[in-house]
């Protein structure tokens, strides 16, 4: 496309915030990575893959007809980036980056569920005046979600959540860490989160009389990168023997000085870390499941995001260990995922005359899978013998259902006419591969972590659950492809964002920040990249559910194949 | 007197029985059959467990002799190197060859790209000049090593070769065709205990005969990754015995392969005086790779030096000869 | 026979107090599960944790001791596999020397052994002891042969001689010494006396398990532990049997008149018999044999099996990180990089060799780590390969500005490309077995 560079045109991305200025006649795909911001454009700007679509929110533009696109789409302003030149200002919505809605942790089932037995629910003394409130933030390495809290009642009154604007920088934690150590990298890192949170916590108040500088106490909570880049502390520590926790060697600055738009002499805390991968956001996750904490009975807690974080234990001792999951279950790095926004599907489930049946976040035509649709799909196709138990396409699969692709073979799960982008949406072996690999990190890292404590998984009482799959996962296809453990599903609970629970267990009660302190001096941080056995756990769980299916007895049972 | 009283392991399990070979009443045209495994103990522990047959030894021919085969092998071999059948003679009747395997590592293209044609015509000559069991072994080239086996089992059909071998990343074509014309399969996996499990349950979940499938955990030789092949071996073995029958299968070895490709068994006196006879060193190095490996479980070895051949088999027959008591 | 972590932490104080140098109750007692530590660094123990993990500390097999200069140690084996953990003492090697051998054949046999000292993966392998046969009438050559041994060796002595009165005169000797005594017949309270005013230790010969326990029972009873246990076979597989159920008594029934270390004189037919039994037996159980005869040969190819069987299989081996030079490279030649997990070294420098050219292989330490899981640690990087590169200044020695990484690690190319400018990065091929078509097929200068 010709450009002009006498016209200069200025476009802004949403939701980051981002702008940049581009001779007119630059295409939108070309802009967006001039603004460092992540686009997919699998055909590489032929207008063929459909990958770029993105949302023109304001401004004209005109783009080349292509099939790719459904025109419905485009009669709403849908438009392929790389089939779309810039010749005027325009705001344009990065549909994959699209605001996140976060449910308020008030309302989730498990609150209700365990509001007696977890602790704070009294009322911060400390404040005086009259309106006081708080800040509980999760700082998670892909998303960050905010709830503002009335100290007085507890009553969360704004929620936000959004994508981390760091993961232009860097979509993991070891690769943000590699980018702080360039010059000015570290600054800028430190910006672009102070600037997220300060934006979502616009967001939260917007249409409450609320300001920020009413906001007098802040909790934050997130993994040890997440919070040496929040505090503007070089995070090269982390990768470094022996790592000491920043929470013994840093106290938190003033609100002041880190740039927060909360009130300038606003209290600061940040939960505690343990070790290089396991940090404040577990530590504060650990408020949240009081049968670990208080009773001799012996739990564990996974939070499985990008990276998986574990703790085992009871009131008397608790272990913890990090492993490396991938971002599969979170939504990419597969042809059809999706984290968890409307559009995605978040439940399927197919019945015996092989007809797939889902449910879409927002009852929306279905954009991708989210991670607790991917755990059911792949249950699901495992248990109708469409894959063996390496993951490989059978014979068993209907022609209609595969769909031949360039230099691979996927399994159809809805047809391009019935879906949101007009594109089949489907799952190919390597994305299955991708799918087991992760579950096969999580749960090798509990077999790991149970080998090495001395404990088989029948004496775990309880398995609590957090992590981004969305709002709910399906345990026993969790159990059925070998993610989680087999054992009953009472003993199972999903806690959703424990990160930010936490944190704003942490807000309400003086009592919590003392037991969160004390829970993260009690934790006992294991390296598994050390621990014997870890590969050979690690293979053995990269079958479905494991090579070894005598752990998996309730699967077996079902399992109508030769053993 | 005192009370001691020998500790005995429970029988949990056993090693499968696996035949190899077929005679003219079976469909074949060998003079016998060789059967390994069946073992319900850890190796030679005759004590504790039942052990209807001692290990069997097995040397190799080749379709085109290795481009680096050794001098110390030539010694005995030269005048047979590129007569397969002949070779595979003086290996059974003057060295003691149990069974023959014979190498197609010439159809691999870029060792030499020989036809399916001309494979065929290797086999169909060893089969003609030998009357024991036979091993057909190939190479990770997939596509071409397919089209090889496919033919070659169909060829054989009825003489129940060993086909040496399979793995995870390749296994339907050759298994398939395995199971069409009744052969037995080797399972190879790259030294990892549950690789080796995983392979061998996609075979029996494709309905591969169980009890013609045999495991090579891959050799790593003497000074080249031998102790992660020895404690892989212990491993499956133990596991094998302990109940799990997916492991529990009979392990084929590489010593000769394995060993005649490196330095210590190649080089000469002149650049190393420190390492001693050529000759005794390469066949010193074979014998303490097969000797360890058998002390772990291996129960098919494939040698090539006839010095290692005749102690190796003096040593089974010996520990055979054991006997129960004190 | 092994406490677990939670079991043993059940049993501490639970305080965190963090005295023993470690943050939780819990970590110190992985750290006792392990063996890496010891609950005296606990201020706080109580005195039924003392008992208790007291008992369990205690060695199930002895160990056992032959002085000389260099001091060879055996025994305190825990496991029957050494897939289980690892085992502890790798077998020692005995070398036979006769009474009747001529003088001059003695010396040279004695320097020899003295001097055979091989390198690999940067460990030197070398025979541990030497075992003295008393063969002929003359007391004189016997004493000859101690006194050659000691003037021209630093390695610990085993005397093998049935003359009490020889035997008792070659024990003045090496008074300083404190050699091991093969007892062919029933130890007596003689023996015992014996080997307590001379700290020797006692090589038990028993026919029989029955009567081993007699033996052994007598020489515990009255205080002598640094002993080697040596039942009586002339077959292979017997051996095996008897090395299995010895070691299984003392390991997993605690039969402790069984937990000592054992010892084999390897009878055989020739050397390569004799190579067979060594090897066989040194992975079985055997943790001291004699060698009637020997050879260089014979002797390397025992030393790596040694090697590889007694490492520990938690702790991969390592090479020295640096510049290998592969057949005789130019400053032009091809420049090769990979790990120093010894065996990646072993098989891509095998392998191109094997291919017939030349070339600088480049090994940097990652700890011992194979290429991948190397990688997974952050420990073999663009930068830091790099940073190697321009440690050992190979830009100096080296014209060629092509390096070729390994192809499992292809993602790190723009990261080297980066921090070496004016060097080319290639992408190998991933298996080693690749290799030699991989240079045949690639331009790689």
């Amino acid at each position: 496309m010709k450009k002009d560079k006498k016209h200069i045109c200025r476009v802004k991305f949403l939701p980051f915030e981002i702008s940049v200025e581009v001779p007119a006649g630059t295409c939108i795909l070309e802009a967006v990575q001039m603004a460092g911001l992540p686009l997919k454009a699998g055909c590489g700007g032929k207008g063929v893959c459909g990958d770029c679509v993105v949302q023109v929110i304001s401004g004209d533009f005109y783009q080349k007809p292509s099939a790719a696109l459904p025109s419905y789409l485009k009669k709403q302003g849908y438009a392929l980036a790389c089939q779309t030149p810039i010749n005027n200002k325009l705001t344009i919505n990065l549909p994959r980056f699209q605001e996140m809605s976060i449910k308020s942790i008030t309302e989730s089932e498990y609150f209700h569920k365990h509001r007696d037995d977890i602790s704070g629910l009294d009322i911060n003394p400390a404040s005086k005046k009259k309106r006081s409130y708080g800040l509980a933030c999760d700082i998670g390495t892909s998303t960050v979600a905010i709830h503002v809290v009335e100290l007085k009642s507890g009553k969360i009154v704004g929620t936000a959540g959004g994508f981390n604007q760091q993961i232009k920088c860097g979509e993991d934690v070891i690769s943000r860490i590699e980018y702080a150590r360039k010059p000015g990298c570290l600054l800028e890192l430190h910006q672009l989160i102070i600037k997220t949170i300060n934006l979502l916590l616009k967001k939260a108040l917007e249409g409450t009389t609320i300001t920020a500088s009413e906001i007098h106490y802040m909790v934050v909570s997130g993994n040890p990168t997440m919070i040496h880049l929040f505090l503007k502390s070089d995070p090269t520590n982390i990768r470094q023997e022996p790592y000491v926790p920043i929470f013994k060697r840093e106290p938190a600055p003033g609100s002041q000085d880190l740039g927060l738009d909360i009130h300038p002499e606003g209290r600061l805390f940040y939960a505690p870390d343990v070790g290089s991968y396991v940090g404040g956001d577990i530590t504060a996750g650990l408020l949240c499941t009081p049968v670990l904490r208080e009773t001799d009975k012996i739990s564990l807690f996974i939070d499985a995001g990008t990276n998986g974080e574990l703790v085992i234990g009871n009131k008397d001792w608790l272990m913890t260990c990090a492993c490396s999951v991938g971002p599969a279950f979170e939504g990419s790095g597969t042809s059809c995922g999706m984290p968890a926004l409307p559009g995605a599907i978040e439940k399927i489930a197919i019945d015996p005359e092989n007809n797939i049946e889902y449910r879409v976040i927002g009852g929306t035509k279905p954009k991708g899978v989210c991670g607790s649709g991917l755990v059911d799909l792949l249950a699901e196709i495992f248990f109708q013998g469409y894959i063996n138990r390496q993951g490989k396409f059978t014979n068993k699969i209907k022609q209609e259902k595969i769909i031949e692709l360039e230099d691979t073979k996927g399994f159809l799960i809805e047809r391009g006419e019935n879906s949101y982008w007009g594109k089949d949406l489907y799952i190919t072996e390597n994305d299955i591969s991708h799918l087991i690999r992760s579950k096969a990190a999580v749960f090798s890292a509990c077999s790991l972590l149970l080998k090495h404590v001395g404990i088989d998984f029948s004496k775990i009482h309880a398995v609590y659950i957090a992590g981004g799959f969305g709002h709910n996962l399906n345990l026993r296809n969790a159990i059925r492809i070998g993610l989680l453990p087999d054992l009953d599903e009472e003993r199972f609970a999903y806690i959703g964002n424990s990160s930010l629970f936490g944190a704003y267990l942490i807000l309400l009660n003086e009592a919590n920040r003392d037991m969160v302190q004390k829970l993260a001096k009690k934790m006992t941080y294991i390296d598994l990249n050390t621990e014997p056995g870890y590969m050979f756990e690690y293979t053995g769980a990269l079958f479905l559910p494991h090579t070894d299916l005598k752990l998996f007895p309730s699967v077996e049972k079902i399992l109508n194949r030769p053993l | 007197m005192t009370n001691f009283k020998i500790p005995k392991e429970k029988i949990a399990g056993k090693v499968t029985e696996v035949v190899i070979g077929a005679t003219s009443g079976q469909g074949g045209t060998r003079s016998h059959t060789i059967t390994i495994g069946g073992s319900t103990a850890l190796p030679f522990l005759l004590f504790e467990g039942d052990f209807p047959r001692p290990p069997v030894i097995a040397m190799e021919v080749f379709d085109k002799p290795p481009a680096k085969y050794p001098d110390v092998l030539l010694e005995y071999y030269r005048d047979v190197i590129g007569k397969p059948g002949e070779m595979a003679k003086k290996c059974v009747e003057l060295f003691g060859a149990e069974l023959i395997s014979i190498r197609l590592e010439g159809t691999h293209p870029e060792k030499g790209n020989k036809s399916v044609e001309e494979a065929v015509e290797i086999v169909k000559q060893v089969l003609t000049s030998v009357e024991v069991p036979i091993i057909i072994t190939g190479h990770s080239f997939f596509e071409k090593i397919n089209e090889v086996m496919k033919k070659i089992c169909e060829v054989t059909a009825g003489e129940n070769c060993l086909i040496n071998y399979v793995e995870t990343d390749n296994y339907k074509t050759i298994a398939a065709a395995c199971i069409a014309y009744k052969h037995t399969l080797v399972a190879q996996t790259p030294i990892d205990v549950n690789l080796a499990k995983q392979l061998n349950i996609l075979l029996t979940e494709m309905n591969f005969p169980e009890d013609k499938i045999v495991m090579d955990p891959l050799t790593g030789t003497l000074g080249y990754g031998l102790e992660y092949t020895y404690s892989i071996i212990e491993r499956i073995r133990n596991d094998g015995l302990a109940g799990d029958k997916m492991l529990g299968f009979p392990i084929l070895i590489n010593p000769g392969y394995e060993s005649f490709k490196i330095k210590e068994t190649r080089v000469s006196a002149q650049e190393y005086p420190q390492w001693g006879d050529p000759e005794l060193r390469a066949a010193y190095w074979e014998t303490a790779t097969a000797m360890s490996l058998l002390a772990a479980g291996a129960e098919l070895l494939i040698l090539y030096h006839p010095r290692s051949v005749e102690t190796v088999k003096q040593k089974i027959r010996e520990m055979f000869a054991s006997g129960n008591g004190e | 026979m092994a406490i677990s972590g939670l079991d043993i932490f059940k049993l501490l104080p639970r305080t965190n107090c963090g005295d023993c140098g470690v943050p939780t109750c819990m970590a110190f007692a992985m750290k006792l599960a392990q063996k890496k530590a010891e609950l005296r660094e606990c201020p706080f123990a109580s005195e039924e944790a003392k008992a208790i993990l007291g008992a369990a500390a205690e060695p199930p097999m002895q160990l056992a001791k032959i002085g000389g200069k260099s001091v060879f140690e055996a025994g305190n084996e825990t496991v029957l596999f050494r897939h289980e953990k690892t085992f502890v003492h790798q077998t020692g090697i005995a070398i036979q020397l006769c009474s009747s051998e001529d003088e001059k054949e003695l010396l040279r046999k004695i320097k020899e052994i003295e001097d055979y000292n091989i390198e690999r993966v940067g460990e030197e392998l070398y025979t541990d002891l030497f075992f003295l046969s008393h063969d002929t009438e003359d007391a004189q050559q016997f004493l000859k042969i101690i006194d050659l041994v000691k003037q021209n060796s630093k390695k610990g002595i085993i005397l093998d001689c049935e003359n009490k009165e020889v035997l008792a005169e070659a024990i003045q000797l090496l008074r300083e010494d404190s050699p091991a005594v093969l007892l062919k017949k029933e130890v007596t309270e003689a023996d015992i006396e014996q080997a307590k005013v001379n700290d020797l230790c006692l090589i038990i010969t028993a026919k029989n398990f029955d009567d081993l326990i007699l033996q052994a029972e007598k020489a515990k009873n009255a205080g002598v532990k640094n002993l080697f246990l040596n039942l009586d076979c002339d077959n292979l597989g017997r051996q095996l049997q008897n090395n299995t159920i010895l070691r299984r008594a003392a390991l997993k029934q605690n039969f402790k008149l069984f937990g000592f270390p054992l010892f084999s004189y390897i009878e055989a037919e020739n050397k390569d018999d004799l190579l067979a039994k060594a090897s066989f037996l040194l992975c079985k159980y055997c943790s001291l044999i004699v060698l009637p005869e020997y050879d260089k040969a014979l002797l390397y190819s025992l030393f790596t099996l040694r090697q590889n069987i007694y490492t520990d299989p938690q702790k991969p081996i390592q090479v020295e990180a640096k510049v290998y030079p592969i057949g005789e490279p130019t400053p032009e030649s091809p420049v090769f990089v990979t790990t120093n997990f010894s065996l990646t070294y072993f098989m891509v420098s095998g392998e191109i060799e094997n291919s017939g050219i030349s070339a600088h292989l480049v090994i940097v330490d990652v700890e011992g780590q194979s290429v991948l899981t190397a990688w997974a640690a952050g420990k073999f990087t663009g930068e830091k390969i790099a940073k190697f590169v321009k440690d050992i200044k190979l830009e100096e020695q080296i014209k060629t500005r092509k390096i070729i990484i390994p192809g499992f690690v292809a993602q790190i190319s723009g990261d080297l490309e980066e921090a070496l400018p004016g060097w080319e990065v290639i992408v190998g091929c991933q298996e080693a077995s690749d290799i030699p078509s991989f240079i045949k097929n690639v331009k790689l200068v």
